[in-house]
């Protein structure tokens, strides 16, 4: 036991500069970029900011940067769509906000409505709510083991143990709205304003348009084209007009 | 609940003031019943539709008749925002005589206009006295039904309505009926409607008649047998002894009418299904059969090149309306057009609605629609043309086409400036690796580690507090304990070298761990028993013979004092046996 825990030691010693240099070159690169765009170098400091979200993909500070400069460069769509990406990561961030809503009416795309359930849930960031599932579960456990042990005490921590285990209830919801609910399939128009077609080929009739940024629903891939939906309408546009905002899993 | 009041009566009276005006001045004659026996009476009936004489007109002699005026009644109705109002005279006729009789025509004259009202008929027959002919009468003459089908033959897809009658006389019959063994195939049967009835005169006798219309479709060619029985429920006057008390009561509640169903049989009839003939079947047919009529427009008339103008198609009249879809329009390269949508279906109509956007100010025109039919009145296919229909197309400002906007179930944007620039960048980061959707900061097993110390802490806890509530549990576990502690001093006692303390741990390790074991008290145990216990519970030989040994031992040196001056080997070596022995004593089961 006592062996094991050394080793665990050892490998933290060995690991933490390697980690600590990791972070310091995403830094480094994060300041380089940020000189490129003071410079007014845009398409440099948007190469270099994507390359720190690569790196750094839960940084939301990398993606409003990233938008900023896409932004700035004209691409109005990808700016819409790495504001959302930054939103998603930190959905009270007001910056963000303030910027998107600017990218968005600069486009003349609409915002998607919200519902309380959406609302709510977009209260915290997925990684938010992950923490606060992961309190309540630890906090659960760590009033269970006193609940078992200490008969006398359960009276004073029934009512601990009860909201601990709604916090981790309400947590593991709010993730799953993240992980599997409508965020999940959002995808921003890129590329300049499409054309939504009834069939997923060229020569289909047209039926509705897409300014650039528009957020849709994409429902589904047939072939090279995606179906999406805006509002009460769902049509086919090119795979390649789109871009989902949820990429990390 | 006053604002609701106030609204019905705002809408009452928009109503009353958007109707049209009172048009359409009419007066009809009706007589109710058309057949009738001598002893009975029939009303006859003056309506005069949104006119107003001043009083009852007088009716001329009525041959064979005693006419005597019974009342009036005004009827008001809206319909389809025209309003309707109905003066009817009643006239009660009592016939004087049998025979077939003709009532009118007359003519009237109202404020010095002649209004022609056309004649009535009306059949006597003698009184009621028994069966015809003063013969037995049959169910069958009493209660029967008959079909009333427009042709026998029909056409795939085609609607037709079927009436079936229901005659019956000196019988009263319940409202419901139910219709039985009606065709599986060939012919759908949908939208079964009870219309007005009456009466009728058939063999020379009154029948009251009931009428029902239901929608045919053919949908499959071929012979199909209509044959189908009618169940009706034959309304039984109560035989029952009256109670002086709760009759009343119970005629309350239960009627004073029982239902005997009974059914009818249908004289049968043979329809004939043909398939649509393929001679002369226009390209553009699309499955419409029936009798229909189509209206069209385009609004608006003049629009600048890029802008969406709506084609209206309405198709009514009576078919297979299911079937219908929008006649296509040849709009060609001049006009961008949309899918047609669907805007209103019913049982006699369909409406539909199709953008299209004219490129180009050198349109005049748009283009005519096409819709064919096969009328099975006529067996033959009819094309209906509307259009084209003018359209001025004004040169746009700009020459591109302007798309329609995908509306609405977002929100609309809000479209106040929200600032002259974005907020600039960020000037710090905090670097975060790992996916924000997944777990890959703490191991799944470090997850699992509290669930997994919780179900062992509930087995542990579970497991003493089983042990707490049996005595035998507790003592068995003590056991080893107990040996321990004794072989203890046995170990101290062989350190200090003193035989007598070594022998008495020795045998009160084996003395406890045997009482513990066995959950005796500690006075029941003797050398006999140990042994006794030892043997039973299957100890081997071997250690049997080394357990006599090292209880002789024990109780020589314990009681006769045998054992000082023993080397210290030799109590080591007894000291060693006793461990063994509590070892291999373990390992059986004493009981």
């Amino acid at each position: 036991m006592n062996m094991l825990f050394v080793l665990m030691l050892a490998l933290c010693a060995l690991m933490s500069p390697v980690l600590a240099s990791e972070e310091s070159e995403i830094t480094a690169l994060f300041v380089s970029a940020n000189q490129a765009y003071d410079r007014g170098d845009y398409a440099d400091a948007l190469k270099g900011y994507l390359d720190v979200a690569a790196r750094s993909p839960a940084s939301s500070e990398a993606w409003y940067n990233a938008a900023n400069a896409a932004f700035r460069d004209g691409a109005t769509g990808e700016a819409v769509l790495y504001y959302r990406r930054a939103w998603f990561l930190s959905p009270r961030d007001a910056d963000v906000l303030a910027n998107f809503q600017l990218a968005i009416q600069r486009t003349g795309a609409r915002v998607p409505s919200t519902s309380i359930i959406d609302s709510a849930a977009t209260e915290l960031s997925q990684q938010e709510w992950r923490n606060v599932f992961r309190s309540g579960y630890w906090l659960s456990f760590g009033l269970a083991i006193p609940l078992i042990l200490v008969p006398a005490a359960r009276r004073f921590i029934k009512p601990w143990l009860a909201l601990s285990l709604l916090a981790s209830g309400m947590g593991l919801a709010g993730w799953f709205y993240w992980q599997h609910g409508q965020a999940r399939a959002e995808s921003v128009v890129v590329g300049g304003r499409q054309v939504a077609r009834y069939e997923p080929r060229e020569q289909a009739t047209e039926f509705f348009a897409l300014p650039e940024g528009s957020i849709v629903q994409r429902e589904e891939i047939f072939d090279q084209w995606a179906k999406v939906r805006a509002g009460d309408q769902s049509g086919w546009v090119p795979a390649s007009a789109i871009q989902q905002v949820n990429t990390w899993k | 609940m006053k604002r609701l009041f106030t609204w019905c009566c705002c809408l009452l009276a928009g109503l009353w003031v958007t109707a049209e005006p009172l048009h359409a001045q009419q007066i009809t004659m009706e007589v109710q019943p058309t057949a009738i026996r001598l002893n009975e009476t029939a009303t006859l009936k003056l309506n005069f539709i949104n006119l107003n004489p001043p009083q009852a007109p007088a009716l001329p002699d009525l041959a064979g008749f005693r006419v005597q005026f019974v009342g009036q009644e005004q009827h008001f109705q809206f319909t389809n925002g025209r309003q309707e109002r109905r003066l009817t005279f009643n006239y009660q006729l009592q016939p004087e005589s049998t025979g077939v009789f003709q009532i009118g025509p007359f003519t009237l004259d109202m404020n010095g206009q002649k209004i022609d009202i056309p004649a009535v008929g009306l059949e006597v027959l003698p009184p009621s006295g028994g069966g015809a002919d003063g013969q037995q009468q049959t169910l069958d003459d009493m209660i029967f039904a008959r079909f009333s089908l427009p042709r026998n033959e029909f056409y795939l897809h085609e609607r037709f309505a079927i009436e079936v009658s229901l005659y019956y006389r000196s019988l009263q019959l319940h409202r419901e009926i139910q219709f039985q063994n009606l065709p599986s195939t060939g012919l759908n049967l949908e939208n079964f409607e009870e219309l007005s009835g009456g009466r009728e005169v058939v063999n020379n006798e009154i029948f009251e008649v009931r009428r029902f219309r239901m929608q045919g479709v053919a949908i499959a060619s071929g012979d199909v047998k209509l044959d189908p029985l009618l169940r009706v429920h034959v309304l039984v006057e109560r035989q029952r002894q009256r109670d002086p008390f709760f009759g009343g009561f119970d005629d309350f509640f239960f009627g004073r009418h029982s239902t005997q169903p009974i059914s009818v049989a249908i004289e049968p009839v043979d329809i004939a299904i043909r398939p649509l003939p393929a001679e002369g079947r226009p390209a553009n047919f699309s499955g419409a059969v029936g009798r229909f009529n189509v209206d069209m427009s385009v609004q608006p008339a003049e629009v600048t090149a890029g802008e969406p103008v709506t084609l209206s198609l309405r198709i009514t009249g009576i078919g297979n309306f299911e079937n219908i879809s929008m006649p296509p329009v040849d709009f060609g390269p001049e006009f961008r057009a949309y899918d047609p949508k669907l805007t209103s279906t019913g049982r006699d109509h369909k409406q539909f609605e199709q953008v299209f956007i004219p490129r180009s100010d050198r349109i005049t025109e748009v283009p005519p629609a096409e819709f064919t039919y096969f009328n099975p009145e006529q067996g033959a296919y009819q094309t209906i043309t509307r259009g084209p229909f003018p359209l001025v197309v004004k040169a746009g400002e700009r020459g591109d086409l302007q798309l329609v906007q995908a509306p609405s179930a977002t929100t609309a944007t809000d479209r106040t400036p929200l600032g002259i620039d974005i907020i600039d960048v960020k000037r710090g980061i905090t670097p975060a690796r790992a996916d924000p959707s997944t777990n890959a900061d703490i191991s799944p097993a470090l997850h699992l580690s509290p669930l997994l110390a919780l179900a062992g802490l509930m087995f542990l806890q579970h497991r003493r507090q089983s042990i707490q509530g049996d005595v035998s549990r507790q003592r068995r576990s003590e056991a080893p304990r107990s040996a321990r502690r004794a072989l203890k001093q046995a170990e101290e006692a062989l350190a200090s070298g003193n035989s007598a303390a070594l022998h008495e741990a020795i045998w009160q390790a084996l003395a406890d761990y045997v009482a513990h074991r066995c959950n005796l008290k500690a006075g029941e145990v003797s050398p006999d028993l140990i042994t006794g216990k030892c043997r039973a519970g299957g100890l081997s030989e071997a250690h049997r013979e080394k357990l006599d040994l090292l209880l002789r031992a024990c109780e020589e040196a314990r009681f006769a004092r045998m054992g000082d001056g023993e080397s210290a080997d030799i109590m080591k070596q007894r000291l060693d046996h006793a461990r063994e022995l509590l070892r291999a004593m373990e390992k059986v089961k004493l009981t």
